[in-house]
């Protein structure tokens, strides 16, 4: 029995110790965390430690420095708490490489942490900045809210050996969803104050300050500082906004129902119509509406030369173009036909500084040539107006003062020119001599038109029927070449406003 | 008399080269007087010096970070640390109280010992930066920005001490001033430098610069800023 007593108790004993020194190990590996340095003076770096192996476990750091091999341990353990060490300003050189290992020692054994190498220039943080407070300003027109702080105490800007710079950031605070509002963040330069103007009236503002010295890292954010917006503010001011905006809405409406009333006069008012062309004696009305022959008896008005009276006389109209007297370039234009058989070669000239294109339009007239003749002298009103024709009497619309237009099959050239400097003078050869126009023998004079037209009488009517030749040979030519008349000349005297 | 027209000349350039009214002198703007001119008081050109420093320490940080960002990726360049840079053999104070304990004319000279110190390695850092295709060109434009910054930095301390001898802040034991030199980047074992190694000394010597200009800066202007 005591055997038994005395075996189990060595095996109970042998168990216990067994398990025992199976609980102890050697420490495991500490491992530095981070080193900082709050003033770019002094740093502290903290570990965390491993296993500590069931056995009270003490812990050295030991350092070196760039150049040298020799290795010192850390110099104050306590200050910054547990785990730390502390460099003071004797012990801290800034721009030098240390090399640091934290070594937890235990009964059975030393564990050595990774070697960390730090240089004070790389870790520097500042503590946040102090005494972080907020006033509401209410001023009349532009209320805001003051943050003002205080520098970290242990940052040293007066030497100048650090700058400090700030960032200040709000949110309004939601008592029922934190989450949705996004913060505002200002950098706030090197001031130690900063304005948030226009801040929303009733709500409720969180304001955090937080700085960082040079190019290092940033620090933490400041304690919140609370400000409440009171609700009415510049209440004066809203009011007046109502009434002036109320004010212009009605000036608006009143201006938009006044217009689409009185949409037309205004309309004149503003944008006055262009006058129409009007053409006296003319009724545009019965244009539109009336028959046939009713606008055509319209068109010829009594005060023209009746086309009947004229069918027996064969008057001839001169131009003469007075080249001495200044007239527009641009006014003349003389149409010229050329070449073609069965041609009129004819050339008019307009002296009117009018445009060609209108007018020629006016004037609309159909018919054959020999028939025409005569109702082709009807030349209206104006003086200087001449009508193109054709070959086959149809009037020529002239599109344009150079163009060249080709009329039917016989006429080939028919050209518009400028007439410019041209002492032409558009004259039967025939006929030269017979009709000394321009102001010296009235004795041909049937008829005055007006005071710039005399329709002559030719005592010679042999001239000028049904035959009209072309002269192939014949050319003319802008630079005042006479040329030959065939058959009928209609050509219109026109006396110059001068003479 | 019938000189030649060659011979005509040249009495002419003679007397143009001869006669002292012929010849062109520089003369300062502000010989005059202050009236034409703003000549900037020692405070601003501490101001502007300071912030051309700063400048040139953002350049060289991002720079430094770009390469150990691209080039080397895990941090086990454990080796780079103990080349010294070439610029180690230039006593300079390594805390605030040293800096603040050294006499104005010695920081100063300090400062201009460091700068001049870096020309020709700067150079040669953005020459070997640029021959090699792996840094792109804004990198190679970085390092002759900054070789540029170094040299105008060098210029503009040259012309505070200038100004701070005429204002007799300095004191004439001021010799190191022309006995700055400049450096061969080569480390301790003869060996020349890397990038990278150029890099990482540059970026230290650059805040060294900047710390100690501020510290000059509220020693001898404290008005404003300090």
């Amino acid at each position: 029995m005591w055997r038994d007593a005395e075996q189990a108790l060595t095996l109970m004993w042998l168990l216990s110790w067994i398990s025992h020194s199976m609980c102890h190990s050697s420490p495991g590996r500490p491992r530095i965390t981070r080193c900082r340095s709050p003033e770019k003076e002094t740093f502290t770096c903290w570990w965390e430690p491993g296993s500590t192996g069931g056995l009270p476990t003490s812990y050295q750091l030991y350092y070196r420095k760039e150049s040298s091999l020799e290795v010192f341990e850390c110099p104050d353990y306590h200050k910054a708490g547990n785990n730390s060490c502390y460099f003071d300003k004797r012990h801290t050189s800034i721009w030098i490489i240390y090399n640091i290992t934290v070594v937890a020692s235990n009964a059975l054994g030393k564990a050595y942490s990774e070697s960390v190498e730090v240089d004070v220039m790389d870790i520097v943080q500042p503590h946040p900045p102090e005494n972080v407070n907020v006033t509401f300003m209410q001023t009349t027109n532009s209320p805001y809210f003051l943050v003002q702080w205080q520098p970290p105490h242990d940052a040293d800007t007066r030497s100048g050996w650090v700058t400090i710079k700030y960032e200040v950031r709000l949110k309004i605070e939601n008592s029922g969803n934190e989450e949705d509002s996004n913060w505002e963040s200002y950098s706030a330069g090197k001031q130690l104050e900063f304005s948030i103007y226009s801040p929303q009236p009733g709500a409720n503002y969180i304001v955090q300050v937080r700085c960082k010295l040079d190019q290092g890292l940033w620090s933490e954010w400041s304690p919140s500082a609370f400000i409440q917006i009171p609700d009415n503010m510049s209440d004066t001011q809203n009011a007046f906004m109502i009434i002036a905006v109320t004010l212009m809405v009605i000036i608006f409406l009143l201006t938009a129902g006044v217009l689409t009333v009185k949409m037309k006069p205004v309309k004149h008012f503003f944008l006055p119509p262009v006058p129409e062309p009007k053409i006296s004696g003319l009724d545009t009305q019965l244009l539109k509406s009336g028959k046939a022959e009713d606008i055509f008896s319209a068109l010829i008005t009594p005060g023209y030369p009746q086309i009947a009276q004229r069918s027996d006389h064969q008057v001839e109209y001169l131009v003469v173009s007075d080249y001495d007297e200044e007239m527009d370039f641009n006014g003349k234009a003389h149409l010229e036909f050329q070449k073609g058989e069965n041609c009129l070669t004819d050339t008019i000239t307009l002296n009117s500084s009018q445009d060609v294109r209108t007018t020629l339009s006016e004037h609309v007239y159909s018919g054959a040539v020999s028939s025409q003749l005569s109702a082709t002298s009807g030349v209206l009103g104006e003086p200087q107006e001449l009508l193109p024709l054709d070959c086959n009497g149809l009037p020529v619309k002239a599109q344009d003062q150079n163009t060249q237009m080709s009329s039917g099959s016989k006429c080939e050239h028919v050209s518009i020119n400028p007439a410019g400097l041209m002492g032409y003078v558009e004259v039967d050869e025939e006929k030269r001599d017979q009709t000394p126009l321009v102001g010296e023998d009235y004795s041909m004079v049937t008829d005055v038109i007006s005071d710039k037209i005399l329709v002559l009488q030719d005592s010679i009517p042999k001239q000028g029927h049904k035959e009209v030749k072309c002269d192939k040979t014949f050319k003319a030519e802008e630079t005042g070449v006479v040329f030959e008349p065939l058959g009928y000349l209609e050509t219109l005297t026109t006396f110059s406003s001068g003479s | 008399f019938g000189l030649s027209l060659p011979a005509v000349a040249v009495l002419l350039v003679a007397l143009l080269c001869l006669d002292p009214h012929g010849r062109v002198g520089s003369a300062p703007i502000c010989a005059h007087g202050p009236s034409g001119c703003h000549i900037p008081s020692l405070a601003d050109l501490f101001d502007r010096v300071i912030q051309h420093s700063a400048r040139m320490h953002s350049l060289s940080n991002d720079l430094h970070s770009e390469f150990e960002q691209y080039f080397l990726p895990s941090k086990n360049h454990i080796g780079k640390i103990y080349r010294k840079c070439h610029t180690s053999n230039i006593l300079t104070p390594n805390g605030k109280d040293n800096a603040q304990k050294l006499a104005r004319e010695e920081l100063t000279e300090v400062i201009l010992k460091l700068l001049m110190a870096w020309r020709d390695p700067l150079f040669q850092l953005h020459q070997s930066m640029a021959h090699q295709q792996d840094f792109n060109s804004f990198s190679s434009n970085k390092a002759l920005e900054m070789g540029d910054m170094a040299h105008e930095l060098r210029k503009g301390v040259e012309k505070v001490a200038e100004k701070m001898r005429v204002l007799g802040m300095l004191g004439n034991s001021v010799t190191g001033l022309s006995a700055a030199e400049a450096m061969l980047p080569l480390s301790d074992s003869g060996e020349a430098m890397s990038d990278y190694e150029l890099l990482y000394c540059f970026r230290r010597d650059s805040n060294k610069v900047q710390n100690y200009l501020k510290i000059l800066k509220c020693r001898i202007v404290p008005e404003h800023d300090c």
